[in-house]
Parts: structure tokens; sequence; C-alpha cells
């Protein structure tokens, strides 16, 4: 079974606006999320995937940067939790790095109750 | 859970109304599939950059940027050399772009069909492996037909339930005796 991507209910309205400002730097995070998915699907271990533009954050949340696409790119962060139970990638925020304190804050927020559903599961 | 997609050109496509955006995306990840394959066989394997570097005796500088490159600048050095890291061997195909679907699933059977022999012309002459290879034969034959047969009954086209009973509308007598008498 492959993977499956979920979204967060205010992943699209941020994405909007992100894209707007930095469509290079959008591009790029998808094109590296794409690839963390090709990983995940060849039945790699989320732990398991590293490279540079993985950086691994709390509770096994996932932040995604821009590196590999065009030069000078802004940095930037998708944040991301692979739910190995269900195989779903959720796609929770982008942002930049300055906001990424307050980013992951509220990714944990939206992961607890996945959090909660697995250990129950 | 909102609505799930089965990959990032999916859902981009559904969530973004920049038709120009999309395209773009799209044909990044599309002219990139090679490389992000190695990246998966890599992470599968366990292996770092620097670990595979050491073994191809280049850079892990080299090994990063085969990892991001363009399907077409990769040579078929880069790859082999990949491979070899992983004890895999380099398959390249070649295929008629006329072939159809069902072209290819003769080709299949024939490929079968050649392994097969070849796994039993080996075995030839050693008790031991002659009795495995008939063994495995037969795994072979009933594993592919369960298959096979699963695609036929869901290629079978669906049959229309004949009840058993048919209800006909009251006959009415006089009528008939009336229309009769017109005729």
């Amino acid at each position: 079974m492959s993977w499956k991507v979920a979204l967060s209910s205010f992943f699209e309205s941020r994405f909007e606006r992100f894209k707007k400002k930095h469509p290079d730097e959008a591009k790029s995070v998808l094109n590296n999320l794409d690839t963390y998915i090709v990983a995940l699907n060849d039945g790699t271990n989320p732990m398991n995937i590293k490279a540079g533009f993985i950086h691994h954050e709390p509770d096994g949340i996932k932040a995604i940067d821009q590196r590999g696409g065009k030069s000078r790119l802004m940095q930037t962060r998708l944040y991301i939790y692979p739910d190995a139970n269900t195989k779903t990638v959720h796609v929770i925020s982008i942002g930049d790095k300055t906001d990424q304190n307050s980013d992951i804050q509220e990714c944990r927020k939206y992961i607890k109750p996945l959090k909660q559903k697995e250990r129950r599961g | 859970m909102g609505k799930q997609y089965d990959n990032v050109i999916e859902m981009v496509k559904d969530i973004s109304k920049d038709s120009e955006f999309n395209k773009s995306l799209e044909k990044e990840i599309k002219s990139r599939q090679i490389s992000k394959t190695l990246f998966a066989m890599r992470c599968k394997s366990g292996l770092t950059q620097s670990q595979i570097a050491e073994k191809i005796k280049c850079s892990q500088g080299r090994v990063s940027k085969i990892e991001n490159s363009y399907d077409i600048e990769l040579t078929i050095k880069d790859l082999v050399d990949y491979c070899s890291v992983m004890d895999m061997r380099l398959d390249i195909g070649f295929s008629n772009l006329g072939l159809t679907l069902a072209d290819r699933v003769k080709f299949h059977y024939f490929k079968i069909r050649e392994l097969l022999d070849k796994i039993l012309s080996l075995a030839k002459g050693d008790k031991t492996i002659e009795i495995g290879a008939e063994k495995f034969a037969k795994e072979a034959f009933v594993n592919i037909s369960v298959g096979l047969l699963e695609c036929l009954q869901k290629a079978k086209l669906e049959k229309k339930d004949e009840s058993p009973i048919y209800v006909s509308e009251p006959m009415n007598l006089e009528e008939d005796k009336e229309l009769v008498k017109k005729d």
C-alpha cells in the first residue's frame, strides 16, 4: 500500500499566501516532499530517511527545507508528520525560518490527537 | 481527516489554481525520477552519502549532486557506481512506443517461461536442486494461476440476475374476446 498525503485544515490558505510571495521556495520544498514520499513508498522507515533537506523536530515532526532548488532561496520549512500506522503523511504548515518556533508548537498541537490515536490503536 | 491524495502533484493540482506553478512543479518532479529513486535506495539500505562516497571512491559532494540531478544529467557510470554499492545491477530496457499493455503481458509470459526453463535446465543433474526447482515451478504455477484467475474474474461481464419467477399481467378474457372480434 502506498503512502497517502493529507492536509491540515489550515495548510491550504497558508500555502496560497506563501506561494504568492515565494513561488520558487514553495516549488523546491514540494519537490523535496515528493522525494521524501518516494523513499517512504520504497519501504523505508520514516526514521531512516536522512537527507540534508530533512530536519527532525520533536514528536516525530519533520521540517523539509528548500535545499536542492534554485540558488539563493529563502530559508523555508514545510512541516509534515509521517504516521506509519495509517501510512499517511500529514502536511501541516509552511513558513520561513523566522517563524519556526511558533510553527513547530502549532504542529505539535495538531498532531496531539493523531498520536493519542496511535497509542490507542 | 480531510481529503487524501496519492501524491504531491495530485495534491497541488487540487489546492492551487495557478496552472503555471502546477505545471512547472510537475515538470520539476518528473524530470528527477531516477535521482529520487537513487535517494530512496540509499535510505532503504541505511547508508549515508559519505558511506556511499567512500565505497565508490568519490566525494560526498558528488553523491549529493547525483541525488539532486535531473535525470538527463546522470551518466550510466553514476548509476552503475550507485548500484554496485547496493548490490544491484543496472537493467536498461528499450521498448517500442507502439507496444500495448496486452503486448507487454505477452512479453512477460514468454519471459517467465524462459526463466523457468532456465531454472529447470540449470537444476539438471543434481537431484536436490532438481527437487527444489520442480517445487518452485509448481509454486509459480499455482501463484500465477491464482493471480490470473482473479484478473479473469474482474474481467468477467456481470451477469444479470434471471429471476426464477415471472409474473405476467392478469389475463382478461373478455377484453381479449373483444380484440379478436375487432380483427
